[in-house]
């Protein structure tokens, strides 16, 4: 048997995946990780590079190993957002919907990323963050603002938008219920 | 014999370690029950909220008072209202100022609830002067006027979809041209260096852009504000005049000077450029060089402000050439000034220096 025959048993039996959280700066990545996995959200800082969590997430009785890979949006950043797209399961993209003016220069990132032909079986979640922000953005007005549609996602592709509010808490766990289940679909139906 | 003097002498040690371990169970428990009692009182959330409601009602409480006054009629309630309003919105930057201190500690619910509280207040303050004391008129329009220069300024309005009224008093006031949703840009103006444009943002994601050698003055409290592609041009969205609820992107701006007070700055691409903030998270700066910093209000003239600076922080090194630096003390032209005129005042020497 070989090492990667191994390794793949072994993340089988783990249950584990791998989760990419994008999105332009300031956008509220770190503080969506953090809450989902109940840490402290006070005192956060601009990412420089990347952080990986891992962490436990329990979907109908059955406990997944969640990699997640938060990487900074910065504009000097976003060049080394390719070198964490191998292995990817789900993209998790965050918008900041109260930031309306970004909403174009978000959307030509995400249909760059979407392009990727190493992300191209990858779940994608568009999270539209800051919810309880007055003047934030509907689901429905970020999708059309982000030309998010089959044909433009990739017809193959699992996708959806989700409103959240990492500050708050509010819609994080239900989207993060229907990635870990789409991924779990998908590597795990028969396992 | 052996056996008994070993037997001892292992009782002897282990009656040693047992004191021992007592002593340090005991210094361990005495340092944690300081530790739990210290807590620093500029660090407890619940004085710090606690103190932040009792500012806004007492200063709520003071300029309703001042305000019924006004409305009955009594001598002189007029200047004590436009006192109490002028020392309200200092109050407000204080406020401010306060809460962007604490974010270290309070929980994101609670800076967003001082961030709305310090509005409200500001927004009360606006409201009762729009009611109670008539809107001024600046010197500077009538120097305009005098000057020959509202040709020029019409230009400028008539570029912007001017929809000020005709009587005269607001003639200088323009609302960006509208380019959908709540979206406004005001565009592609040339101020000679004499011109002051006032811009009427309020509930907008305004982008003012390619313009040169003016002061615009942004009235209201937008809530997002685009500078891109000016040159020499002071902006100025903070203290009385007007405020941003969320970001301010600057991009690609050259020369000149900024003062805002919004909940984010972030700058690319921009040389020579003087900011005076009051910001409630760090300033971030990218691919760009020889920028000035110093906070919009400092009244002893020693507060600085900490910038991240991504080109600088990317370097492995971390010691890249640092791209920005704080405006000194004595060259803080726009910190610290109180009225509104004396700020347009510093503006325009700035802008004709």
């Amino acid at each position: 048997m070989g090492l990667l025959s191994i390794i793949r048993k072994v993340k089988r039996k783990e249950r584990e995946m791998r989760l990419l959280m994008v999105g332009l700066d300031n956008a509220g990545k770190t503080t969506v990780v953090r809450r989902v996995n109940g840490e402290d959200i006070t005192g956060l800082a601009p990412t420089v590079g990347f952080h990986i969590k891992t962490m436990a997430y329990n979907v109908g009785g059955v406990s997944y190993r969640l990699n997640v890979w938060d990487v900074g949006g910065q504009r000097s950043l976003r060049g080394y957002w390719r070198n964490y797209f191998e292995k990817t399961d789900a993209l998790v993209w965050v918008v900041d919907s109260g930031d309306v003016m970004r909403m174009d220069e978000c959307a030509a990132e995400l249909s760059a990323l979407l392009g990727e032909e190493r992300l191209l079986g990858a779940t994608l979640l568009v999270l539209a963050n800051k919810q309880d922000l007055s003047g934030a953005l509907s689901v429905d007005e970020v999708s059309k603002r982000l030309g998010l549609t089959g044909e433009s996602v990739g017809k193959t592709r699992h996708w959806q938008v989700a409103a959240c509010s990492a500050a708050t808490g509010e819609g994080l766990l239900d989207a993060f219920h229907w990635v870990v289940s789409d991924v779990a679909s998908r590597l795990y139906a028969l396992a | 014999m052996a056996s008994s003097s070993s037997a001892s002498r292992a009782s002897t040690v282990l009656a040693r370690l047992e004191a021992r371990h007592r002593v340090r169970a005991l210094e361990a428990q005495k340092v944690k029950s300081q530790t739990s009692t210290q807590k620093a009182p500029e660090e407890d959330s619940d004085a710090f909220l606690s103190l932040f409601t009792q500012i806004q009602k007492e200063t709520t409480q003071n300029m309703q008072t001042c305000a019924v006054a006004c409305s009955s009629g009594e001598p002189e309630a007029q200047s004590k209202l436009a006192n109490e309003i002028a020392e309200t919105l200092v109050t407000c930057d204080r406020m401010r100022a306060m809460t962007a201190s604490a974010t270290y500690y309070l929980t994101s619910f609670d800076v967003r609830a001082c961030e709305a509280q310090s509005n409200a207040l500001r927004d009360l303050a606006h409201a009762l002067r729009a009611k109670h004391l008539p809107r001024r008129r600046f010197k500077f329009s009538q120097d305009f006027s005098r000057r020959g220069y509202a040709g020029a300024l019409e230009h400028v309005l008539e570029s912007a979809s001017d929809t000020s009224t005709a009587n005269g008093d607001d003639a200088r006031t323009a609302r960006p041209a509208d380019i959908g949703g709540r979206e406004a840009a005001l565009e592609n103006f040339d101020g000679g260096k004499t011109q002051v444009i006032d811009v009427d943002v309020s509930g907008l994601d305004a982008t003012i852009r390619d313009g040169r050698d003016a002061v615009v003055v942004c009235r209201g409290r937008a809530t997002a504000l685009r500078l891109a592609r000016l040159t020499n041009c002071i902006v100025l969205c903070a203290g009385e005049m007007g405020s941003v609820d969320g970001p301010v992107y600057v991009e690609e701006c050259t020369q000149g000077a900024v003062a805002v007070d919004s909940r984010q700055l972030r700058i690319h691409d921009s040389q020579g450029v003087a900011f005076y903030v009051a910001v409630s998270s760090t300033p971030i700066m990218e691919d760009s060089s020889n920028l000035k910093f110093a906070p919009w209000r400092d009244e002893d003239g020693t507060g600085d402000v900490h910038v991240q600076d991504f080109n600088r922080v990317l370097r492995d090194d971390g010691m890249g050439t640092c791209n920005w630096s704080t405006i000194d003390a004595t060259s803080r032209v726009l910190t610290g000034l109180n009225t509104e005129e004396a700020v347009l005042s510093a503006a325009r020497g700035l802008l004709c220096t």
